[in-house]
Formats: structure tokens, C-alpha cells, sequence
């Protein structure tokens, strides 16, 4: 991998050298090399664990490499803190954006590099409208950050960086939460930067982005790097090849890492459209603190389809899933579950009536992670019998059902009284689906099933929930994946600001006709 | 009924309220300085309940240095170092051993009452030191002079409040402060030591309520008594609460409860029926009522107790 | 599982040790003879009946507290109102014990004790409520109980209107025979009485709710994630006030212990700093309930011994304070050696901390 460097002819402006870095039970890094030369987009890619975020936590001094070296223009250094890095000259754009929301633009991109001891904040000000203007990000200085929208806020999040002109901007999975326009915006800056002769670095698992603004890709898996190639002499294939070590087995899986285009997958069946209605949405509308979270949702799904709900992240999914946990009550509008009025019913009476959800955090919502596995796969079950009788537990009933789900979806766990914490988030996400699937199933609502999931747990989250729909289950799959919505649904139902702005059929939508209505930038 | 009483001793000519309301300024200040401190340890995150004992230390210490002939003022030297190092302990063990907040402060303020009371038990002359003497500004009589005419440790608040102010809204390490209070994780990844920063914001915190501890032993007192803080730590974190974390409401806050103080402490020359135990409930109940009624605004920042560790 | 409960143990120990030392060097720099102090503390804990009994008394009213404070912290509200709920309940027991005194056995003890749990239980409710419907941080409300309890319970021992006794101190009428606790061994100079029993049943109790049925598993789970709770039809909102007055019944029975069992009169401040020394109880034993049994045995021996302290060796009471506070300290500063997560059970779709 070093040749690069030799034929390159030019100094890298950082280099890590074999970096070993050590997890509890896991090596994230076991021996990685990766450089960045001047003017240069590289890519590192990799699946969801393979180790990208926590080499370029290394390189921003986040985390300590147990074995390694770090050169920064042929020198060797250390990281012990961000603070170090960034004063070496290296800056991240993080994927969870480190803004404090109750601060301004200007007090966020001057944290920690405050200009001088006392602030005055008009000259400071101009200073940023200036950068702002110069790499097209517009923005208010002024405003709070609460007050602004996620990609507005991802704005802020590289204007901080580039307010302390460094030389290498690390860039981890910023397209996530962007909508297709802003990644163009995105792009843009990239090449900006490049043009400027820094350093980029892109963190990302889409093959399609990265053939798209990089010159160099590191592939990772597992830890370990499985090459660096000149992004012009590879192809797609070639590239999944390197990430997962296998083919691709699920079309929607491929079409996850963009190895085929998500045009290319069709639904894998069509429904009867005699079939009952079992979840139906009349005019839904939620209202917060004084303003429209949710507006007139309405849609129907049907026993045995699937209904994708696509939309950029903060569209009003989060808020979506509240109501049909039941935790959030509409403030206008009908909820029907299998013809019966559900709006009011609460969490309870939903869960009886079969309407299952599988959360999008899967630690905040999905599970109580100082329980144990157990207590975590019967935890809506534990007041009925057999699992206890007037109110006292039965802890053999309790023990038994849930030795037989960690058997029968195959939960890595050493037994049911670990603490579900020292689970794999797989293994977490299989106890979750254990729990809300063990049990009948009228509707199943899954947000976000596979994210953060390695290929195999990947594969396997999405048969269950097609699994699910084949015995007859109503499925809403809330996604902000594009690509898995189009891979799996029957229907479409694209959520822009609070509303379906558009249902479409499958057989009707296109990546760039949903892609475009994500970003609002169509109506139906 | 109360408000009735207390209109009623209002009418009746045996009350001066120029009186009451100087009474309520050398009260509410004391836990004023000691508000101020809390306010900035909690805009960096820290819940530090151990106020109360660390008020009491240094109000020992206060005493202690006029007690050895070291003058009044190196009181109030002596009292805000010693703020400053035992807030430091506090802030290694919640800080670098992430101990939780509230046990600490517990445990600091058994410790401290049974140190000081210990010290006090085997020096009784701690109980009369030199003191501070009144200052007259605003002459001999009057009204004015009546509320206005105060050791002088009393005006040391404005300063202080204007420092904490200034250094909170117009500095970069206030900035920094709030950062840390709000979203540490954000503070690291600009580069900011998040516990650092939350140690430098103990240590003022430490410097104010020495303030506070030498001007309750040697402006408000003459000397140092057993348990003499009771309670007024506590009083100062409910006030920072009360005035929402800011400066000039913090310092509000304090004068308010500064008020029903004095008036508990009128009341029988005034001739008031009222059982002083109620009057004495008024500023409790009435932060109570104010936190169940008014909801915006009264939230804290959102890192209040949490440590803050990087994962490795 | 094991092994980090024997460790657990033993850091607890290592506190301990710890405070004693602290306090031994305090003597020592006084001058006092520390061999004597540890002497005096031992035979005012331990040394006679009579001593054992004080102790047993004081550990009683602690463990109360602090299964009161272990049951409301496991329910994710960390509370620090026992002090109010334990000076309410206790006053609210004594009250209903004068106005029973005419009524035949048992009823004016059972109910005493009932009333003294429902008025601790009211006022810790009055919490629970505050955070439930109105989002009141409940450190702070708790904070701001414990002084409008301390203050009204001077006031009403103070009003003739209400339970002032006699021309003396402000006091309650004594309380009746009937009512009291009665001692375990009336024929020895133990005075430990039927409280110890009740607390032991209480923490028990309190176990076994937590650990073996469906309200303490929702208790829990609402303490652990409280999202995840309401999921399954568990809130904040429907459990706080429950919670609390648990919580606060079990502070205001050892109110109760403390008048029934031993003062039989109530005066202002007659328990102060008991709440506090509860939670520090509950602190040492790290929420779990049977560990609470030895935790707040060593703390009543502390407090009993303390009396001794004073008198033999003229070292001052306020010593106790010392030791506890540094036996809290050390157990706060200790907490991360055990809070160190167990690994991540590595398997073949591991995913790392990306």
C-alpha cells in the first residue's frame, strides 16, 4: 500500500500506520495503513462496524490506537485529544453533528477556537458570513441552532471545521441525512476543498458516492484493510467484493450498498387488492409546542403488503412511530387498527390488537439495556400468565419462553440472565424481533430495522419482516435507506415536513422520482 | 391569611420597611455570593449539593484567619482558597472518578459539619473574632441609610455578580462553560477539555461561596458558631433554580429570600401573631409553586450530573 | 456475577476502613487517644444491652429510610426528601396514636403506623405528582419538602391549636401505651422494640416486590428507560406518585419507629438528619435492599456509639459526621471501579464501536 506514496512523489499530509485498536471483545482496527495526500478525496469504505468511524476517531485523536504509528508530514506524532488534532491541522464532520443547540451559529463554529479571550460577536459575525459565502453554505450567523433544519445544521457542522482552515477535513457518512440535492451541494464543497490542495477524507459504505468525488478508496472489513485502489481503475462490483469478502446475497442488500441500482430490484410480489385493510390513517395531524409535527397523514395498508415511508431523517418519522407505539396520541385525525378505532387507545391497547414496532433507537426504545435478555424478550408479557399470577412472577414460566426465543431466532447469548448491554447490536436487534414477533401479528411497523447491522444480521432482519408479511402481517417499513424502501415495498409513501406528499406504487416509482420528492422538490 | 397579617403589620406605624428591606439585602446577599457560585458550577454541569458544607468551611476558615490576627480581610483571602481547594477535591472525585454528584455533595456536607463543629468544639474563641464594622455611605439616618448602609462585604456583590455575568455572556471561557454544561461531547470535538473546564468553573464556584462563607462568619457574624450556614447552601441552589441561571435573576432570587428572612425575624417586633414557621415556609413554598406553574424556562442545562467521558 | 459482588463488598469494606481512619487521625491531631475513642464507639454500640439496643433502634429507622430511598431510586427518581417524609410521617403517626388512645389494642399501634406510612406517603407523593404532571426536577422539589416539612412540623408542635402539649418546649402529648412499639426484651436493659421487626418484614418486603413480581418489574424497567417502559403501557406519569408514596410511607414508619419505639413524644428536629443518614445508608449498600441490613446496622452503631464518644473521651459527637461523611465519599469515588462494563459477548457478526 505504501507504493502510493513513493509514486505519488509528495509527502502525505498524515498517515497512520499500522494502527491496532482494541474494543472490549473486539479488534475495530487490527493493522490498518491509510494516507492522505494533498488535493486528495480519499475514500474509506467499509460496512457498518468494519472499523472506518473508529480509524478516523484515531486520526482525530478521539481514540488511542493500542499499536501504530501517526505521521503528519512524514513526522511522527501523537493524538491525545481532538484538541491536539485539530491544532495539527485535522478536522472532522461528524456524522452525529457536535452542536450545542441551545448556542448560536457563531458561538457553535467558534467553540474552541475563540479568537480572542473576550468575544465580540458583530466582527466575528461578518468573519463568518464571509467563509459562509465563499463555499455557497448559506447561513444566519445568528441563529440558534435548534431552530435549524438537519442539513443546515450539517452547514454548521463543516463551517466549523473550515473556520480553523485545516488541512485535512475528514468527512464521516455525511450523506446520511441529506436529501439528494444536498449531497450534490456536498459534493461541491468537496471539490472545493481539493482545489485548495487539503486533504479529504470521505467515511462512507455507499460505492456509488465514492465513485462519484474520491481518487483513492481504502476498503476495511472487519477490522482489517482489504486494499487501496485509484477510485478510476475500479468498478462497483469489485469494490462490494472488497467490503463484505462474499457475494451479496439479498437483492435489497445489494441494493443497500448501491451494488445495483435500486431501479433494478423489483418488488418481489404484488398484492391482492381484496385483501382486508388492517392499519388505516384518516387525516393524522400532531401538535407540539406549537407547531405541526405530523399534518394530515393518511394512508392505508393492507394484510400481506408492505408500505415504505421514505423521507430525509426529521421528517416527522420519529414522530410517526410515537403515535403508532401508541405513546403519542394524535392531535387530529383517525388511527383504525383491523376496522376498530385505535386513536386514543394508548400503547397497551395497541399492542394487544397485534400492532407490533420495531424502533428505530434501538437503545432508547427498543430495549432496557440493564436488564437482562429474559426480562428484555418478556417485557410487554410479564403481567399475564403464564409468566405470573396475582401479580407475583413465575420465574420458571419466564425462564423456559425465553430459552425458547433466543433459540428459535437465534440470539447469540450465553443465556438469558446476561444483561442484554453485553449483546452484539444484531444479537440486540434478533432479541427485539423475538419479542415482537413471537407473538400474533396484525400490523408490524419497522423503523430503521437494519441500521447500524452488519451484512448477516442485515439479511436476516429483512426476512423476518418479509416473513412477517407473508403470513399475512400489514407492514409499514419507515426507512430513510432509499434503496431498502425501493427494494422492499409494494407501496411507496414519501414523508416530506410532517406530510405524504406522495403514495406511489412500486411499479411507478423511480429512484429519482422519490429521491426528488424526499427533497420536496416535486409534488405528487 | 398571611398576607393579611403581614399588610396589617405594614399599616401599623411600629414598622420601618427601610428597615426590613436593608435587613433583606445583608441577608439575601450572603446567599447571593454562594447562588453565584452554584449558578456557574451548574451552567458547566455540575450539581454541587456539597454548598452547603463547603459554605461552612470556609466561613470556618474566615473566622479561623481573623481568630489567628490576621485581619478582617485576609478572611476574606483565606475563606475563597479554601472554597477553591475544597471544591477541587470535589471536582477530582466527581470529575476524574465520575462519583455521583449528589452522594458527593452529601457526603461533603456531613464531612464538613462534623469537621468544623469538631474545630469550633476544641476552639469556643472562634465563636467571637474581629469582624467587619458598618460602612455609612448614605449618611446616618434616613431610609436610604436604613437599606443601604452595610458591612462592607455587602456591596462586594455587585462586582461579583457583574463578573459572572460579563465572563458567562461575553468571554470565550464562558462560552466554553455553557458548551460543557450543555453538550460536553460537542465541547470535546471542538477541542475544548470539557473537564477541565468544568474543574475552572468549581473553582470559581469555590471562590464565590468562600466570599459568601467569610461574609456570613465576619460581615453578617462575628465569628464562627456551630453549624451556622443551616440550611443558607441550600437555599442558594434553590435560588439558582428559582432565577433560572441567570445572573441578575440569580441574584433576585436571593434578595427574595432574603425578604421573608428579615420579615420572620421583624415579625415579633412588629408585633405579628403569625407563627414564625410560616412566614419561614413562604420562600420554600413559593419556589415550589413557581416551579410547578412556570415550565419554560426552568430547564436546566441538559448535561446537569452527568460526567463526561470520552469513550476509549 | 459473583465475582463482582465480592468485590463490591469489599470496596464497601475498604469505605469503611476508610472513614474510621479519617476519623482516627482527626482524634489524633487533637490529641485525644484514639484506642480509647474506637473503645468508647465500640462499647457505646455494642459494649451492654442496653447499647445494643440503641443501636438496633437507630439501624431500624435507617434501614427504613433507606429502603424508602433504594425502592424510589430503582424507579430512575433519585430523591432526596426522606428528611420531610420521615418529620411528616413520624407526626402524623403520633397524632393518630394521642387521638387512638381510648381505643382497645392493637389499634391505636396498627393504626399509628398505617397513618404515619400514608402521611410520609402523601408528602413524598406530593413529588411524585410534581414531576408526573408538571415536570419538576425532582431533586429540587424533594430539596424544597424536606423544609416545609421541618417547618410545619415545628409549627404544628408549636400551635396549641394543633398538638402543642404543656407549657414547656413546644412538644406533643405523650404518646399512649397502646400505641407504642413494645419492647422485644422487656426484662433486660435493651430497649429494642417491635421496629426492628418491622423494619426487617418492610426491607424484606421491599425485596421481594422489587425482585419476584410484576409491579417491581415495572418499577425497574421504568428506572432503567423509561421510553421503553411506556412502550409497554408504563409511565412516568402513572407510576411517579405510586413510587413516591412507597418511598415516602417507608421514611415516615421510621419516623414512627423512632416515636413509638423510643422518644414517645414528638418534639421539632426530633429525627434530624435520620433522613439523611438513611439515604447515606442506602448509599453504601449501592441500592440493593439486602445489603441496606448490615449498611444500616454499621451507621446505627455509629450514631449510638457517638453518644460515648463524647463522654469517655470528651472527643466531640460531631465526629460521627466525619466518619460518615468520609465512608459516603469513599463509596461515591469508588462507584467507577464497579460500573466497569462486563465485554461484549463477541460472536461472528461482531459489530465494533464504529
Amino acid at each position: 500500500m505504501t507504493d502510493h506514496l513513493q509514486t505519488s512523489e509528495r509527502v502525505a499530509l498524515a498517515e497512520l500506520r499500522d494502527i491496532v485498536k482494541v474494543f472490549p471483545g473486539v479488534r475495530a482496527n487490527d493493522g490498518v495503513s491509510f494516507s492522505v495526500l494533498p488535493g486528495e478525496v480519499h475514500g474509506l469504505l467499509g460496512e457498518n462496524g468494519a472499523g472506518k468511524s473508529t480509524l478516523m476517531s484515531i486520526l482525530y485523536g478521539l481514540y488511542q490506537p493500542e499499536e501504530g504509528t501517526i505521521l503528519r508530514h512524514g513526522k511522527s506524532i501523537t493524538l491525545p485529544s481532538p484538541r491536539a488534532a485539530l491544532e495539527a491541522g485535522i478536522a472532522i464532520v461528524q456524522q452525529h453533528f457536535a452542536l450545542v443547540p441551545t448556542m448560536s451559529v457563531t458561538d457553535n463554529v467558534i467553540l474552541g477556537n475563540e479568537p480572542s479571550r473576550i468575544i465580540r460577536r458583530s466582527a466575528l459575525t461578518a468573519r463568518i458570513q464571509e467563509l459562509s459565502q465563499r463555499y455557497r453554505l448559506e447561513l444566519d450567523p445568528k441563529s440558534l441552532v435548534s431552530e435549524l433544519s438537519i442539513g443546515q445544521r450539517q452547514r454548521v457542522e463543516i463551517l466549523k471545521c473550515l473556520y480553523r482552515n485545516p488541512e485535512i477535513v475528514i468527512f464521516d457518512e455525511p450523506s446520511t441525512v441529506l436529501t439528494p440535492s444536498e449531497i450534490d451541494d456536498l459534493y461541491g464543497i468537496i471539490r472545493t476543498l481539493k482545489s485548495e490542495d487539503r486533504g479529504v477524507v470521505l467515511i462512507t459504505h455507499k460505492l456509488d458516492e465514492l465513485l462519484a468525488v474520491t481518487d483513492r478508496i481504502t476498503v476495511l472489513r472487519h477490522g482489517r484493510s482489504t486494499g487501496t485502489v485509484t477510485t478510476s481503475e475500479v468498478d462497483g462490483p469489485t469494490l462490494a467484493r472488497l467490503m463484505v469478502g462474499r457475494d451479496v446475497k439479498l437483492r435489497s442488500t445489494a441494493a443497500l450498498v448501491g451494488l445495483s441500482s435500486a431501479d433494478e430490484t423489483k418488488p418481489l410480489r404484488t398484492v391482492a387488492g381484496d385483501a382486508p385493510v388492517v392499519l388505516e390513517l384518516n387525516a393524522v395531524g400532531l401538535r407540539a409546542d406549537g407547531v405541526d409535527r405530523l399534518t394530515e397523514l393518511t394512508l392505508s395498508v393492507r394484510a400481506g403488503e408492505i408500505v415504505g415511508v421514505a423521507g430525509v431523517e426529521g421528517n416527522g418519522q420519529k414522530e410517526l412511530v410515537e403515535l403508532l407505539c401508541g405513546t403519542t396520541q394524535p392531535t387530529a385525525g383517525t388511527m383504525v387498527v383491523s376496522g376498530a378505532d385505535f386513536t386514543r387507545a394508548g400503547a397497551v391497547a395497541l399492542s394487544r390488537q397485534g400492532v407490533r414496532v420495531i424502533t428505530e433507537d434501538r437503545h432508547a426504545t427498543g430495549c432496557v439495556l440493564d436488564m437482562t435478555v429474559g426480562e428484555n424478550l418478556l417485557l410487554d408479557r410479564v403481567g399475564s400468565a403464564p409468566f405470573s399470577r396475582h401479580g407475583v412472577l413465575n420465574r420458571r414460566a419466564c425462564d423456559t419462553a425465553a430459552r425458547e426465543l433466543i433459540a428459535d431466532f437465534r440470539v447469540k447469548t450465553p443465556g438469558p440472565d446476561v444483561q442484554i448491554r453485553n449483546l452484539s447490536g444484531g444479537n440486540q436487534q434478533r432479541a427485539i424481533l423475538a419479542r415482537e414477533l413471537s407473538r400474533s401479528v396484525t400490523v408490524l411497523v419497522a423503523a430503521q430495522p437494519t441500521r447500524g447491522l452488519d451484512v448477516g444480521a442485515i439479511e436476516e432482519v429483512t426476512e423476518r419482516i418479509t416473513a412477517a408479511r407473508d403470513a399475512g402481517a400489514g407492514v409499514l417499513l419507515i426507512s430513510s435507506d432509499l434503496a431498502e424502501v425501493m427494494s422492499m415495498s409494494d407501496r411507496i409513501a414519501v414523508m416530506y415536513r410532517g406530510r405524504f406528499i406522495a403514495v406511489v406504487d412500486r411499479a411507478d416509482a423511480s429512484t429519482e422520482l422519490i429521491g426528488e420528492l424526499m427533497a420536496g422538490l416535486v409534488s405528487a | 391569611m398571611i398576607t393579611a397579617h403581614i399588610v396589617a403589620a405594614f399599616d401599623s406605624s411600629s414598622v420601618n420597611i427601610s428597615i426590613l428591606l436593608g435587613q433583606a439585602i445583608r441577608l439575601g446577599v450572603l446567599i447571593a455570593f454562594v447562588a453565584l457560585g452554584e449558578m456557574v458550577s451548574q451552567r458547566a454541569g455540575v450539581l454541587n449539593i456539597g454548598v452547603e458544607g463547603v459554605f461552612l468551611a470556609t466561613a470556618c476558615a474566615a473566622a479561623g484567619a481573623s481568630f489567628l490576627g490576621w485581619g478582617v480581610w485576609t478572611g476574606f483571602l483565606v475563606a475563597p482558597i479554601i472554597g477553591m481547594v475544597t471544591m477541587s477535591l470535589i471536582a477530582f472525585l466527581v470529575l476524574i472518578l465520575r462519583a455521583d454528584q449528589i452522594v458527593t455533595g452529601f457526603g461533603i456536607n456531613l464531612a464538613s459539619i462534623g469537621i468544623t463543629t469538631v474545630i469550633v468544639k476544641s476552639k469556643p474563641d472562634l465563636n467571637f473574632v474581629d469582624s467587619l464594622k458598618k460602612v455609612k455611605p448614605f449618611g446616618d439616618g434616613g431610609a436610604l441609610a436604613d437599606m443601604f448602609n452595610h458591612k462592607p462585604s455587602v456591596y462586594l456583590i455587585v462586582p461579583a455578580a457583574l463578573v459572572c455575568w460579563f465572563a458567562l455572556f461575553r468571554t470565550a471561557w464562558g462560552l466554553r462553560v455553557k458548551a460543557v454544561g450543555e453538550t460536553p461531547a460537542a465541547a470535546d470535538s471542538a477541542g475544548v477539555v470539557v473537564n477541565r473546564v468544568r474543574w475552572q468553573a468549581m473553582v470559581a464556584c469555590g471562590a464565590l461561596v468562600g466570599l459568601g462563607g467569610a461574609s456570613l462568619a465576619l460581615g453578617q457574624g462575628s465569628g464562627f458558631t456551630e453549624n451556622m450556614v443551616a440550611g443558607r447552601g441550600f437555599i442558594a441552589l434553590v435560588a439558582v433554580i428559582f432565577g433560572r441561571w441567570r445572573p441578575g435573576l440569580v441574584v433576585g432570587g436571593c434578595l427574595f429570600f432574603g425578604l421573608f428572612e428579615a420579615l420572620t425575624l421583624q415579625a415579633p417586633a412588629w408585633g405579628l401573631t403569625i407563627q414564625s414557621q410560616l412566614l419561614n415556609m413562604v420562600p420554600y413554598l413559593s419556589c415550589l409553586l413557581a416551579l410547578a406553574i412556570f415550565r419554560r424556562g426552568t430547564t436546566p442545562p441538559s448535561a446537569l450530573t452527568r460526567p463526561f467521558e470520552r469513550k476509549r | 456475577m459473583k465475582s463482582n459482588s465480592v468485590r463490591s463488598v469489599l470496596i464497601s469494606i475498604g469505605g469503611i476502613v476508610f472513614g474510621f481512619l479519617i476519623g482516627g487521625v482527626m482524634i489524633a491531631i487533637q490529641g485525644k487517644p484514639v484506642g480509647q475513642s474506637l473503645e468508647a464507639l465500640l462499647k457505646g454500640s455494642f459494649g451492654s444491652a442496653f447499647a445494643i439496643g440503641n443501636t438496633l433502634n437507630k439501624a431500624c429507622a435507617l434501614l427504613l429510610v433507606a429502603c424508602g430511598y433504594i425502592f424510589s431510586s430503582k424507579g430512575g427518581l433519585t430523591q432526596i426528601g426522606a428528611e420531610g417524609q420521615l418529620h411528616i410521617g413520624g407526626l402524623a403517626g403520633t397524632a393518630a396514636a394521642i387521638a387512638l388512645k381510648d381505643v382497645p389494642k392493637p389499634i391505636p399501634l396498627v393504626g399509628a403506623l398505617v397513618v404515619g406510612f400514608v402521611g410520609g406517603g402523601l408528602w413524598g407523593s406530593v413529588a411524585g405528582w410534581l414531576r408526573a404532571r408538571r415536570g419538576v426536577n425532582i431533586v429540587i422539589s424533594t430539596l424544597l419538602l424536606n423544609y416545609i416539612g421541618l417547618r410545619f412540623v415545628e409549627f404544628a408542635l408549636d400551635s396549641r391549636s394543633l398538638m402543642r402539649d404543656g407549657e414547656a418546649e413546644p412538644q406533643s402529648a405523650e404518646i399512649p401505651g397502646a400505641a407504642r412499639l413494645g419492647r422485644l426484651f422487656p426484662h433486660t436493659t435493651s430497649t429494642v422494640h417491635l421496629g426492628l421487626v418491622v423494619a426487617i418484614v418492610s426491607a424484606l418486603i421491599v425485596w421481594f416486590i422489587l425482585n419476584r413480581t410484576v409491579p417491581g418489574f415495572k418499577v425497574r424497567m421504568l428506572g432503567q428507560n423509561p421510553e421503553m417502559a411506556a412502550r409497554v403501557g408504563v409511565s412516568t406519569r402513572s407510576m411517579s406518585v405510586r413510587v413516591m408514596f412507597i418511598a415516602g410511607g417507608l421514611s415516615g414508619l421510621a419516623g414512627c419507629s423512632l416515636l413509638l419505639g423510643e422518644q414517645f413524644r414528638a418534639r421539632p428536629d426530633y429525627a434530624i438528619g435520620f433522613g439523611f443518614a438513611g439515604i447515606a445508608v442506602a448509599l453504601i449498600a449501592r441500592a440493593h435492599v439486602l445489603a441496606a441490613l448490615p449498611a444500616s446496622l454499621l451507621f446505627g452503631a455509629i450514631l449510638a456509639g457517638g453518644l460515648r464518644l463524647e463522654s469517655d473521651v470528651q472527643v466531640p459527637n460531631a465526629m460521627v459526621s466525619v466518619i460518615q461523611g468520609a465512608i459516603i465519599l469513599a463509596a461515591a469515588g469508588t462507584a467507577f471501579l464497579l460500573a466497569r462494563q462486563q465485554p461484549v459477548i463477541a460472536d461472528d457478526d461482531q459489530v465494533a464501536a464504529a
